[in-house]
């Protein structure tokens, strides 16, 4: 198999760019035009971006991390550029100055290089909004990439640039990861300031980071936090860890891992025998131990509330005044006006009981596993899966089959990392999730690190319609055999 | 209010039923600030000042 050199590039990670660039003997003003020309011929289709931001080689770009991009979820701000949420009346509020995160990602030199499509307010789980569309999935070039942060997802899928930001209140990174096949890590709730951000519901919303890879993941959240003091130091404990198959395989050996049980045995279909075969083959290599949480329908009602009820207190009043959104999220505005504080607080005391009771379980594992998803995207059938402009309720595709999922961690405000596990021909990869104890971010990339050695051992795989439009695009020698530079790692 | 929201409130009100019924008051309200034992955080999620909240205006 043959692979586009921006492809190689972008897998050898941020932090083996410059070795990966030096062994194709290619600058990194060339791999940035590579790399513009790339989101020119495909993102005619995609739909990705909102935004972008052009910049000249050596116009202040001199270090190569000034050609790590970032791609910003449209309800981040950027310094200059308007901060929209996908919401009509909000298409001219132009941002003063960055939001935390983008400027701790400025200071440590990447470059910013455009504004992603999301669900208005993050809103929804399809990624489109009346304001800019819809963004199409990269596996199909048609139809939902999943939400709310589709549109960075599908940048980081198709190699616009290294690293996505999104936001996660219920699922909106880990959702799009795995309808796109990329990696994503929600941190701890708390753990990232979310100064400069379009909050949906504060006391669940946290950055996310949509990479490649997990070590890509880890290592935007550590810089994006501010935290590169410590940079080197942690890159050299997680290397160190899980640099070869041999020494991951041992670390996975010697982990101990909770499957959420009743989350495998909601899967249906397909992908239910699909994760059967793959978790047989883990118990092989690791020590799985059963862990029964008793997630019900009350994880998700608690999780609704919590979003309606947080969200008409932010933001009712302001759309009141402005353009209508769509009908389904008025009505979740609507009920978040008439829910009791009684309700609100029952529904926080249900959080609270579920986040005891989950770090009690953990108290002798390493991490937990579950699907990311209950439902793949196809090339067909993406109106059954439409979410803002359908019901709600348990009986709607979305919920049932996406949030059951990835709901119960946003309650508990655990770190997660959602990743590519097994490939699944034309289709984005199987996706599952690991779940960390609160503020044990470095421990769980450990794990899913070295899952991500022996589950993917070459690496990121490019949706084939993205592949095919780019080789259609360029000419034949850029492209390069696959792994060449993995090797320079 | 159309049936997305009135299911919303329907199941709002069963949740606080069993929670109610389930839930040992003596675990207090699991109010969101202050709510990570583990950490022993307090939630300053939101930088200096609260979440852009109407700050738009």
């Amino acid at each position: 198999m043959t692979r586009d050199v921006v492809d190689i590039v972008l897998d050898a990670g941020i932090f083996g760019f410059e070795s990966a660039l030096e062994s194709r003997n290619l600058s990194a003003q060339e791999f940035h035009r590579l790399q513009e020309d790339r989101v020119s011929v495909v993102d005619h289709d995609l739909h990705a971006l909102v935004s972008r931001i052009g910049f000249e080689p050596g116009d202040g770009h001199r270090d190569w991390r000034n050609y790590v991009k970032l791609v910003v979820k449209d309800n981040v701000d950027v310094a200059g550029l308007a901060t929209t949420s996908g919401y009509r009346s909000l298409k001219h509020e132009v941002a003063r100055q960055d939001s935390d995160v983008v400027a701790n990602w400025k200071r440590w030199g990447g470059a910013i290089s455009g504004k992603a499509n999301m669900d208005e307010f993050a809103l929804g789980g399809s990624s489109s909004n009346q304001l800019f569309g819809s963004t199409n999935n990269p596996w199909f070039g048609d139809g939902t990439p999943g939400g709310s942060s589709g549109g960075p997802a599908v940048a980081v899928a198709s190699g616009y640039c290294h690293v996505g930001i999104g936001t996660d209140t219920g699922g909106s990174i880990r959702n799009p990861a795995a309808w796109s096949g990329v990696t994503a890590l929600k941190p701890s709730w708390t753990g990232l300031n979310l100064s400069g951000v379009h909050t949906q519901a504060w006391s669940l919303d946290t950055i996310g980071f949509l990479a490649r890879s997990v070590e890509d993941c880890h290592r935007a959240w550590q810089i994006c936090s501010g935290n590169t003091s410590g940079l080197s130091e942690h890159d050299r404990d997680i290397a160190a860890q899980t640099s070869t198959y041999h020494d991951s395989a041992d670390l996975l050996k010697s982990s101990t891992i909770g499957v959420v049980d009743e989350l495998f045995a909601s899967l249906e279909g397909q992908i239910r025998s699909e994760a059967s075969n793959w978790m047989g083959d883990l118990a092989s290599r690791t020590n799985l131990v059963s862990v029964k949480i008793g997630l019900d329908d009350h994880a998700m009602t608690s999780c609704l509330v919590t979003i309606a009820c947080e969200f008409a207190t932010g933001w009712s009043e302001f759309i009141a005044n402005n353009a209508p959104i769509a009908e389904g999220s008025q009505f979740l505005v609507d009920a978040g006006k008439a829910i009791s504080a009684f309700e609100y607080i029952n529904a926080q005391r249900y959080r609270h009981a579920l986040s005891t009771y989950v770090l009690r379980q953990m108290r002798s594992l390493d991490v937990l596993l579950c699907p990311t998803t209950g439902i793949q995207p196809t090339p067909f059938g993406y109106d059954e899966m439409e979410f803002n402009s359908a019901e709600i309720g348990f009986g709607s595709p979305m919920w049932n089959y996406a949030a059951r999922y990835t709901t119960p961690w946003s309650l508990t405000g655990q770190p997660v990392i959602a990743m590519p596990v097994q490939s699944r021909g034309d289709g984005p990869p199987l996706s599952m999730q690991l779940i960390g104890k609160p503020h044990e971010e470095d421990r769980l990339a450990s794990i899913a690190r070295a899952m991500e050695v022996i589950y993917r051992p070459e690496g990121y795989e490019i949706p084939s319609w993205v592949r095919d439009r780019i080789r259609a695009a360029n000419p034949p020698h850029r492209d390069v055999k696959h792994g060449d530079c993995r090797d320079n790692r | 209010m159309a049936a997305v929201g009135n299911w919303i409130l329907r199941e709002s009100r069963k949740l606080s039923d069993w929670v109610i019924a389930d839930l040992d008051p003596s675990q207090g309200p699991g109010l969101i600030l202050g709510w990570n034992e583990t950490t022993g955080e307090n939630s300053a999620n939101c930088g200096d000042d609260l979440p852009r909240l109407g700050g738009l205006q």
